[in-house]
């Protein structure tokens, strides 16, 4: 488990929090009364069926949607509430379950591109620190001179992990990055972040609607309700660190397990009864 | 019987193109030669290469109507490329333009550009500009079109982390819009292109005094259905260099894209 050091940030304090869209008058409310505190250096996760609003949270923290209630306070300051709605920026970068690189990019210039554009690095040494974080980061730097269009999922996902923890961010924003992959390459991706997260230790804030992936990696799970959401549950993970396969037939992961499935199954039930489309 | 070997792919295909052309010049040859009902008055092709090769090899007028022509396609298809791409991206980028412009743009749309000859023609002060303007017309709203939809298809994914990563409006645009619509822009530039020479060779021959098309036509008139031949070949090859020279430019606008 990470100790919270003098140097980690991105501690989070998310106060009531509510967001309801009107497009035209039909009020939906995605967030209602969600709250929830992420230590500087903590892994959270965030467990939830599809169209729970998580995604919405996640867009808020990253600045490119607003508040509408409640307040998020980013390491003790204020920093959005229903009156401020922080810009995006370079503390705060999401890795999307899609994938977001730039195809007109190689990978170098794709992850350099945060630091260089912002000029907190000349471009030699953003280059330089790029090729030894891609390199650290499972051997990527091999395919710095590639589009991303020509690597697989997984290793998109990876450039995009580092293209991130270029910019040191206060919090990694990582909404489902490994929801597209089959079993196999999620296992291998899975290895990989908790690698990656002991070498750079951030915070992290990852989305997911996969109970299992979520306790495999995070210090502490939340179980969000469907929409409106807000926390239903908060999990202790006490798995030590560093987190092995075998865990996930321990006694230990399968009380914990059992202490949430009930309540993620009851909630994605009802995402699923009512039937609604997945809200973006 | 051995097993074969596999070939590559393109020879195969190679081989199979070349008798595919040669088998339908060959029917064509015989269609003629054994005066199959409704084909008498249609030169076979051997007679056509035989007064191509004498009449018009070295015969400048004829290479004049192959510049004149594509001059014409030329000076149409990249003033639709200037006007029509940043038509395309103001529709794509600015709200309050599309809500203004937009309308007027689907409004003159489907009119196909051979409709607005009468008009240009009285408009233009020579024959020449109203054969460009045509041209033009054929593919500008081509190009502005699929601009457009090629700037409301852009990930928002793509602006959101741009904007993350300390990207200023400016650098979005340059960074982030432009290299996503390039795909876009290809896609308008091969069908600009192929509108381009279907209109040049109907503008032409309404009120052209020169051209490929106006040839074809000039053969039809002075019943040498040889020229019209030569012109109708001479046409297709017009189309098919262009579709080369686009494919070969929309290959390096967007490398990425393999």
């Amino acid at each position: 488990m990470t100790a919270p050091g003098s140097e980690l940030r991105g501690g989070l304090s998310i106060r009531r929090a509510g967001k309801t869209y009107d497009p035209r008058g039909a009020a939906v409310v995605a967030l209602d009364e969600c709250s929830l505190n992420v230590a500087p250096g903590e892994f959270a996760a965030i467990v939830g069926p599809s169209g729970c609003g998580k995604s919405t949270l996640l867009n808020i923290i990253a600045g490119f949607d607003g508040l509408t209630d409640g307040e998020i306070l980013l390491d003790g300051k204020p920093f959005a509430n229903r009156d401020l709605s922080p810009p995006p920026g370079p503390d705060r970068v999401v890795v999307f379950q899609n994938g977001a690189l730039f195809p007109w990019m190689n990978v170098l210039d794709n992850v350099i591109y945060g630091p260089t554009r912002q000029r907190v690095l000349p471009v030699d040494d953003a280059r330089k620190k790029a090729m030894e974080m891609l390199r650290v980061c499972g051997g990527l730097h091999t395919a710095a001179e590639r589009f991303p269009t020509q690597l697989s999922s997984g290793m998109q996902r990876r450039v995009e992990i580092v293209r991130a923890l270029m910019n040191e961010p206060a919090v990694l924003l990582l909404d489902e990055p490994f929801r597209a992959m089959d079993t196999v390459s999620k296992t291998v991706m899975h290895r990989h972040l908790l690698d990656v997260h002991a070498l750079y230790p951030k915070t992290v804030l990852f989305i997911t609607h996969d109970l299992e992936e979520a306790i495999y990696l995070a210090d502490t799970v939340y179980v969000m309700t469907t929409r409106p959401g807000h926390i239903k549950r908060a999990l202790r993970v006490n798995l030590p660190r560093p987190r092995t396969l075998d865990m996930l037939a321990s006694q230990a992961y399968l009380d914990l397990k059992r202490q949430v499935a009930e309540d993620v199954h009851e909630e994605a039930k009802k995402a699923f009864e009512r039937g609604e489309r997945e809200l973006a | 019987m051995a097993v074969s070997t596999p070939r590559p792919l393109s020879t195969r295909i190679n081989w199979r193109s070349a008798l595919a052309v040669s088998g339908f010049l060959v029917l064509w040859e015989l269609l003629v030669r054994f005066k199959v009902p409704g084909l008498a008055t249609i030169p076979g092709p051997l007679e056509s290469l035989a007064v191509f090769w004498s009449k018009y090899a070295a015969n400048e007028n004829y290479w004049q109507s192959w510049v004149a022509s594509f001059r014409r396609v030329m000076l149409g298809f990249l003033a639709a490329q200037l006007l029509g791409i940043p038509l395309g991206l103001l529709l794509g980028t600015r709200e309050r333009f599309r809500e203004l412009v937009f309308p007027v743009v689907e409004l003159l749309r489907p009119i196909p550009p051979l409709a607005w000859v009468p008009l240009s023609i009285l408009f233009w002060p020579t024959h020449e500009f109203s054969i460009v303007f045509i041209t033009f017309i054929g593919a500008f709203f081509i190009i502005a079109i699929n601009v457009f939809d090629g700037v409301r298809s852009i990930r928002p994914e793509h602006v959101w982390l741009a904007r993350s990563l300390g990207a200023s409006d400016l650098r979005i645009f340059c960074r982030i819009v432009l290299p996503s619509v390039l795909p876009a822009i290809g896609v308008g530039m091969t069908l600009g292109m192929a509108v381009t020479w279907n209109v040049v060779i109907a503008a032409e021959m309404i009120a052209g005094d020169n051209g490929l098309g106006r040839l074809t036509w000039e053969g039809y008139v002075s019943h040498t259905s040889t020229v019209v031949i030569i012109g109708m070949v001479s046409i297709g090859l017009a189309g098919y260099l262009s579709a080369l020279a686009i494919a070969w430019i929309e290959r390096r606008l967007a490398p990425w894209r393999n």
